[in-house]
């Protein structure tokens, strides 16, 4: 069995865990520039103190995806 | 895509962190936001008993962006009609899945402009309500 064959099962689980999608946010990425909460009560709470509306973004991920 | 797409650029970065409380969700580990709107958000998506998305897909590639009023419940960027490749080739994104400023930019600001119609409304009817830009 070539070494590539062996490969394919790990590339496949890889492939279906998203982490072929998920390359780590750069430590200077943009986004991290974002005052990001992770709570989503929490936000909640915060937005009716403050009166703003709630940006929930719903990702298959962590917001420094090390995978 | 989304993190060094929109959420990078200069001007989604200035308008979040000014007029918006962001929260970042990740599906893998936290339920969705239990919300009537979420039905249309989340269409054809299998959701468990707990809020959990379910499919090994969605678990790798989910992605959904939506802008919620201060109430924290009514959508503000409602896209209806479901996912489907057309809107890929239409519109650029999945409904819900803008991932360039270009798109990502009139998404947000249309929904300011839906909040501050929505706070408009609230005013004149005497429901308590402070979004607005």
């Amino acid at each position: 069995m070539s070494r590539f064959s062996l490969a394919i099962p790990v590339l496949l689980s890889a492939s279906l865990a998203g982490c072929l999608s998920h390359i780590g946010a750069k430590e200077d990425s943009g986004s991290l520039n974002i005052a990001w909460m992770e709570d989503f009560d929490a936000a909640q709470r915060a937005a009716a103190s403050v009166g703003r509306p709630i940006l929930a973004v719903l990702v298959a991920g962590e917001l420094k995806d090390k995978c | 895509m989304l993190r060094d797409g929109a959420l990078s650029d200069a001007e989604v970065v200035d308008l979040v962190n000014n007029q918006f409380v962001p929260v970042w969700i990740n599906v893998r580990t936290t339920p969705v936001p239990d919300l009537a709107c979420m039905e249309e958000v989340l269409h054809n998506v299998r959701v468990n008993a707990n809020g959990f998305i379910q499919g090994s897909f969605s678990q790798g590639f989910f992605l959904r962006s939506v802008v919620l009023a201060s109430d924290g419940e009514t959508l503000l960027n409602p896209q209806p009609g479901g996912a489907s490749l057309g809107d890929l080739f239409t519109e650029g994104h999945f409904k819900y899945g803008q991932v360039k400023p270009q798109h990502y930019l009139p998404m947000l600001r249309q929904a300011l402009d839906r909040a501050r119609q929505l706070s408009e409304e609230r005013a004149r009817t005497g429901a308590v309500t402070s979004d607005s830009p």
